[in-house]
């Protein structure tokens, strides 16, 4: 479809995008089926998806600004450009970042709507794709207060076989949602910080050991059932004079302990972990890190070396005015983002990722144990032999998170060792890494 | 900058508000509400006439329609203007 239209906004897009205007000016949209949508406004409909208010494009575009802070925008999909016009509008913003992946809605909406807008130097096209260059980078600004991810485009790329990036809006979308459940236990998280605070204030918290300790590679461990399928060979290296820093959280103690390894240091983050796992006597050597409101049935019987932290959600700033500290631990609902966090700033070059699976291979919930636990099977998650693996909506969130904190990174190398888990973005792969 | 969310407490206005930004899960618990409330009202409410009960029926229809197919825009905008325009009394009891 070649309206004068299209010709008008393409030349805009070309003289300062022209990868996209390429790839634009090759998409063929001769077979897409769409509708006008005439009410109190006008909208275009592309296989039954509506791509805009029909009522009030305007107001639906102050709805979606409304999630955002700051002067820098990231609109994921395009709809028919009434959001990133209406954020044009705002004097301050600075930069309004668009992140072109559905073609057929792109050009579908250039070759009947005038946009030039376009031409303004603070808007930025970027075309997504699957194997493009600095992916990881790209990904992170989903998670950038200024980010913005339009329905449309959205609910189209679930009409399409490809879902990875499909499945990283959806991680946002959840993280939003667990985010929000966190903010409603405020009255518990108070009882917490009051029982804990007599316990805390005597010992160190963990800015002391990142500042005493200096680590080149780190092995984080995490209990995903690949867990279980490298163990003999976590057991040799373990058993090595030099070797790197083993870091783990209390969920893959079962399956290391059964196989004696001690790791140097144990992780936990979560309010309602439960001493049940832990087996305090085997663990004399090892040290805990733990974060400042977990319950003290685990700090207290621990005997080797332990140190708190915060982290870095606001519901934890109220505690970290009583007990300040420096670091405060990235988490995007997982200990396994800790457990990275933490390897990063003991000073790793080189993190190796093992058990961090985010799925459920073989329905496999966590190494060392039976079943499923309380955990769903409610979503999948690709793999790495590109092969869908069953998994939870929040376990799959947990693997954005992990990619956010590789691409917010440089000079540190991350290694997934199986590819029987998620595929995490930004991660190389142990045997590609070996094969060189 | 206005901010629609500070001007209305109405819990379809609160769900198509939610879909307008893109969060289906909040919006479908809000909504989740909403079609039980609407259920419940039909069915208690014996003054209500066979041609807005099957007004009401219709627009559940049309509702879960949009949301199967993951329209998640046309259902904000029903539950925002054509509820309010089409059947107002059900409307204010959100």
């Amino acid at each position: 479809m070649s309206t004068e239209l299209f010709w008008e906004n393409l030349k805009l897009i070309k003289e300062r995008f022209p990868q996209l205007a390429q790839a634009v000016e090759k998409h063929n949209i001769d077979n897409l089926a769409f509708d006008i949508v005439e009410k109190q406004s006008v909208s275009i409909s592309i296989n039954g998806i509506q791509l805009s208010s029909a009522y009030d494009p305007v107001e639906e575009a102050f709805e979606y600004r409304t999630l955002t802070s700051g002067n820098e925008y990231h609109v994921w999909g395009f709809g028919i450009g009434n959001v990133p016009e209406l954020l044009l509008q705002d004097k301050s913003a600075k930069k309004i970042t668009i992140y072109i992946y559905n073609l057929d809605v792109f050009k579908l909406v250039l070759a009947l709507m005038p946009k030039a807008w376009l031409s303004d130097k603070r808007v930025e096209l970027v075309y997504v794709y699957k194997d493009m260059p600095e992916l990881s980078n790209i990904l992170k600004s989903l998670f950038h207060n200024g980010a913005i991810v339009l329905n449309p485009d959205k609910s189209l790329l679930e009409q399409s076989d490809d879902q990875w990036l499909l499945h990283r809006f959806e991680n946002k979308i959840v993280s939003t949602h667990v985010h929000r459940n966190q903010l409603k236990r405020d009255d518990e998280f108070l009882e917490r910080e009051k029982e804990n605070y007599p316990i805390l204030k005597k010992l160190p918290s963990l800015d002391q050991v990142i500042q005493n300790t200096k680590i080149k590679e780190a092995f984080c461990i995490g209990a995903g059932p690949s867990l279980q399928a490298h163990i003999e060979e976590i057991k040799d290296l373990y058993n090595k004079v030099e070797r790197p820093f083993f870091i783990a959280p209390s969920t893959a103690l079962k399956c290391l302990l059964d196989n004696d390894i001690i790791p140097d240091a144990v992780v936990v983050v979560d309010l309602d972990s439960s001493p049940k796992y832990i087996s305090f006597d085997d663990l004399k050597n090892s040290t805990l890190l733990f974060a400042s409101r977990v319950n003290k049935n685990i700090i207290e019987p621990w005997q080797g070396r332990k140190y708190y932290f915060h982290l870095h959600d606001e519901t934890y700033d109220r505690f970290n005015q009583r007990l300040p500290m420096k670091f405060r631990s990235y988490i995007c609902g997982s200990v396994i983002h800790t457990i990275a966090h933490i390897a990063i700033e003991l000073g790793a070059k080189k993190i190796n990722l093992i058990g961090c699976d985010f799925g459920f291979p073989n329905k496999i919930w966590h190494s060392g144990r039976d079943g499923m636990g309380k955990i769903t099977a409610d979503t999948v998650i690709e793999n790495g032999h590109g092969e869908q693996i069953e998994s939870n909506r929040v376990y799959r969130m947990f693997c954005s998170g992990m990619e956010n904190i590789i691409s917010m990174v440089n000079g540190v190398e991350f290694i997934n060792w199986s590819r029987m888990g998620a595929k995490i973005i930004g991660a190389k792969y142990r045997d590609e890494v070996e094969a060189k | 900058m206005t901010n629609y969310s500070q001007a209305s407490k109405n819990k379809l206005d609160l769900a198509a508000q939610a879909y307008y930004q893109g969060d289906y899960i909040l919006g479908g618990e809000l909504l989740r509400v909403c079609l039980e409330s609407f259920n419940m009202i039909t069915k208690m409410n014996h003054s209500l006439t066979v041609e807005q009960v099957k007004l009401v029926a219709s627009k559940a229809t049309v509702i879960n329609a949009a949301l199967e197919r993951k329209d998640y825009v046309a259902l904000a905008d029903i539950l925002r203007y054509e509820l309010k325009q089409d059947v107002p009394y059900f409307y204010n009891l959100m």
